[in-house]
């Protein structure tokens, strides 16, 4: 794949399709996250990495409006979000796909995948299934199949296939390859590739480094609650903060 | 024989009101994680709207059509007044508030209609059928074909429109609904106001059987969380049948109480309910694998 | 100022012990002369707050509802009737056996109750005290749907208590020695396990804690200190009957609690001052309703009182008023806050 300039545009030269600034959030007294900024630009796909307990999930919830910021703001189209809830936000285009996949156990593959469309009317459903289908021909198959037999990573496709119903002009992801076979791993991540390499705008977290620089161009280092460092997958992959925030994991 | 197959007639009729309210309870329960305490005021409001207008003379759908919708009404307000809009992990306040509203409820309704019952009469005239020796009045039946077609209407609500698959879903998992595009303060507002529907239904249909007065509430409450619990919360459809089986056996051992201990008959939904909390809170119903609809 | 700040607690413990005592000793001065209130009335507000009392450690830091007070307080009033005029026991004896009595009831009813979630326990108490309500109607020993008269009064060092202002003495020092026991309580580790358990359930059961046992002895106090309320209510009325055990008791029980501050050992006496003036009150200016409704037109208020309560003062009467002294006497001496 190439860069070419649509995909790698510099911060502040067109409107950002998620734009969060100085952003602090928590949990009843603890504060998790002391002011962050990210930025995801069109057609992009960015990777925010960091070890266990950084703030990754608690970022992404609160972009996604699961979570109250205490303090900061979320553009999301040039709009501010901060207030918005969460269905709000997932039906202008923002979509996320929880940590720990959340699929509806009891429901049908099917089933799962068209209340992800819920947004939308009925009427574009097919054309929906037919796209994630093709995405992920595993789920096409096992249609009928309740989501909760599957495997974690069939499921983890069906979290990432039930987010794309909505149409999202962002797709963010938690930890995709938490708990997967390596196998399963691969297949999400080449998943992921794809769907970066059809202009789709997403934002990775990932503790797997393998897989987040497999996937993103661009990314930004969390600890502690705080951003370190922000960066090209190249020159991240040289700095010794990763190596160190992923100490004992092959970065490659 | 023919006494057993007559309570089990009668018990069938008031197992009805009990599943209406019971399912009521599940469904609030599920879909947003309150325990409502207040179902039992709906049943009242229901039966004792419907059996004063229906005395003022208005005809029987007319009234029935005013006392569901007012109590809606009071479901709305209990639902957008009352409750907080926060309500993660704050179970035993929600509970307490149920309360204070089931409370109000009755008071409201003690100074507005006072204590004495009112009458309404049945849907349809005609005597009753004698079933082999069983009597069932057109009543009995009205009952179980209203209940019939509400469960069914309940059914189809909730596995095939779009808004009762964001309700269950919302059951499933509130946040991942959330993240769906489905709003839990919409879905918690439409179940409320569906359950304070099926609880005026049930009250309707049991008026006039058991003629209604403004303190019916606490104890058809209770007995639809009987019905909810036996059937585990977790399941409508246990709600349901969880009802049906309280009224027949409430009735039965009522009917088979030797003489000196009929004045027990009264304590046997609520140790029935005791029972089964004590010996199985998850439900009894919960060993056999019922479709989580 | 720092002399001040480490005796703060001891300071506010001192002051707020000497209010309610003073309170409690100004109770008899007012409600003998200040119209609608009459010396029972105050009576029943101490035995009130010594029911409700058990319900501060219980709902306030255990997180759970229970409308199965009357089922205590009931197993108390009808223990101490049963005892005394059946079996001539003396009163204080007949108290200890139905505080004992309740208290094995609700270790019993603990025991099964607790390994479910919290709504299973609400339910369950107001079944038994409504099965007990059904009982006591039917049997002899209970005096069916009469009740029991001509309980005995109590002694104190073989001495009559004359009259209202009297037992209202004893009770109200009943009341202390509960308060500080609870207090005690509250203060303990116990407590604060429950605080833990009350406010992050999960993250209580991840460090380990259990906190079936923790309730369970919570709910045997509740219990306790309802029959020891309900034991004086028979010995001071004399009549025991179902009423003792309505769920409309219970339902007063928790909203004193509730009402006055369900995490503060103040909050049972004061929230049962505001129910009993409520009842009171509507009683003397709302007759004409009241009669139409049966009587029972202060449930409105007692509801809206509820429902208020828990929306707009969640920590009740004693825990706003203590937040708001707090912050004034923060400003004052500038110490700043943790
Ligand atoms: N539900 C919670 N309650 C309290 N603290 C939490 C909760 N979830 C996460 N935290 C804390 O917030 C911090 C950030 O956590 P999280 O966002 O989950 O990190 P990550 O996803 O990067 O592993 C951690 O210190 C964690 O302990
Ligand atoms: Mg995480």
């Amino acid at each position: 794949m190439t860069d070419d300039a649509s995909t790698s545009t510099e911060p502040g030269t067109s409107t950002p399709v998620l734009r969060v600034r100085g952003l602090v959030a928590g949990y009843d007294r603890i504060e998790a996250l002391h002011g962050v900024d990210v930025e995801v630009h069109q057609g992009e796909a960015v990777t925010l990495i960091g070890s266990n307990g950084a703030g990754k999930t608690t970022l992404l919830r609160t972009i996604a409006g699961l979570m109250r910021p205490w303090r900061g703001t979320v553009e999301f189209l040039g709009e501010d979000v901060s207030r918005w809830p969460a269905e709000r936000r997932a039906r202008a285009g923002l979509a996320l796909v929880p940590e720990g996949r959340r699929v509806f156990a009891g429901l049908t593959v099917e089933e799962n995948l068209r209340l992800g469309g819920y947004p939308h009317p009925r009427s574009l459903a097919a054309d929906g299934l037919a796209t994630v289908y093709e995405l992920f021909p595993k789920l096409r198959d096992r249609r009928t199949q309740a989501a909760g037999t599957m495997s974690g990573g069939e499921q983890q496709m069906l979290a990432i296939g039930r987010a794309m119903m909505s149409r999202p002009k962002l797709l963010l992801l938690d930890e995709p390859s938490l708990g997967l076979a390596p196998l399963a791993v691969r297949e999400v991540a080449d998943a992921l590739v794809e769907l970066a390499g059809r202009d789709t705008t997403l934002a990775l977290v990932e503790q797997n480094a393998t897989v987040a620089f497999h996937v993103a161009r661009r990314g930004y280092l969390l600890d502690r609650g705080t951003l370190v460092t922000a960066g090209s997958v190249a020159e991240l992959r040289e700095d010794p903060r990763v190596h160190e925030a992923y100490l004992g994991q092959p970065v490659k | 024989m023919t006494s057993l197959a007559q309570f089990v007639v009668t018990g069938f009729t008031t197992g009805a009101t009990y599943a209406l309210v019971g399912l009521g309870i599940a469904l609030i329960a599920q879909v947003t994680g309150v325990i409502s305490f207040a179902q039992g005021e709906f049943v009242m409001l229901g039966g004792l709207t419907f059996a004063l207008l229906e005395e003022k003379g208005l005809a029987a759908p007319l009234a029935a059509l005013v006392a569901i919708v007012l109590a809606c009404a009071v479901g709305v307000v209990l639902e957008r007044l009352v409750l907080p809009r926060a309500r993660a992990g704050r179970t035993d306040q929600t509970i307490m508030l149920t309360i204070g509203a089931s409370i109000v409820i009755e008071g409201v309704a003690l100074v507005v209609v006072g204590t004495e019952p009112h009458f309404a009469r049945p849907f349809t005239k005609g005597s009753a059928l004698s079933v082999g020796g069983v009597h069932i009045t057109p009543q009995y039946v009205w009952v179980v074909a209203i209940t019939a077609v509400v469960l069914v209407a309940m059914w189809l609500l909730l596995t095939r429109t779009r808004v009762g698959w964001a309700m269950r879903a919302t059951a499933m998992d509130a946040e991942a609904a959330q993240l769906s595009g489905i709003s839990p303060s919409r879905m918690s507002l439409i179940v409320f106001v569906v359950a304070a529907a099926l609880g005026a239904i049930g009250g309707i249909v049991l008026a006039p059987l058991q003629s209604p007065d403004a303190g019916i509430g606490i104890a058809l409450g209770l007995k639809g969380f009987a019905a909810a619990v036996i059937g585990g919360l977790g399941r409508p459809a246990g709600a349901v049948v969880g009802g049906l089986a309280l009224g027949i056996v409430e009735r039965v051992a009522a009917g088979y109480l030797p003489g000196d201990f009929s004045g027990y008959s009264d304590a046997i939904a609520f140790a029935l309910l005791l029972l089964v909390l004590l010996v199985r809170p998850t439900g009894l119903l919960s060993a056999l694998r019922v479709e989580r609809v | 100022m720092a002399v001040l700040g480490r005796h703060r607690r001891l300071v506010t413990l001192v002051l707020s012990y000497g209010v309610f005592v003073g309170g409690l000793l100004l109770v008899p001065f007012l409600f003998t002369r200040v119209h609608p209130y009459t010396m029972a009335d105050g009576v029943l507000m101490v035995l009130l707050a010594v029911a409700a009392l058990g319900l501060v450690p219980f709902t306030g830091y255990a997180g759970q509802v229970s409308l199965g007070q009357a089922a205590f307080y009931g197993t108390g009033a009808y223990a101490t009737a049963i005892l005394t005029v059946k079996l001539h026991l003396s009163p204080w004896l007949s108290l200890v056996i139905g505080a004992a009595v309740a208290g094995l009831l609700a270790y019993l009813l603990g025991l099964a109750l607790f390994r479910a979630a919290g709504h299973y326990l609400t339910l369950a108490t107001i079944a038994v005290g409504l099965i007990l309500g059904v009982v006591v109607k039917q049997l002899d020993v209970t005096g069916g749907a009469e009740g029991l008269a001509g309980v005995t009064p109590l002694t104190v060092f073989g001495a009559d208590i004359g009259g209202d202002v009297n037992f209202f003495y004893l009770a109200a020092g009943i009341l202390l020695v509960a308060t500080v026991v609870v207090h005690l309580v509250c203060r303990s580790m116990f407590a604060r396990t429950l605080l833990a358990i009350s406010d992050s359930p999960v993250a209580a059961q991840s460090c380990g804690v259990d906190p079936a046992p923790v309730k369970r002895s919570m709910f045997v106090l509740a219990a306790v200190l309802a029959a020891v309320a309900g034991s004086l209510y028979a010995s001071w009325s004399g009549f025991v009957d179902a009423s003792t055990l309505d769920l409309n008791v219970s339902l007063q029980l928790l909203i004193i609690a509730t009402v006055g501050g369900r995490r503060s050992v103040f909050g049972a006496a004061v929230g049962s001052f505001v129910v009993v003036s409520l009842v009171r009150f509507a009683k003397e200016w709302l007759p004409d309703v009241s009669s139409h409704a049966g009587g029972q037109v202060e449930i409105i208020a007692y509801g809206l009182a509820l429902i208020l309560v828990l929306r707009l003062l969640p920590r009740g009467i004693v825990g706003g008023a203590a937040a708001g002294l707090r912050r004034l006497a923060g400003t004052v001496t500038r110490t700043p806050t943790r």
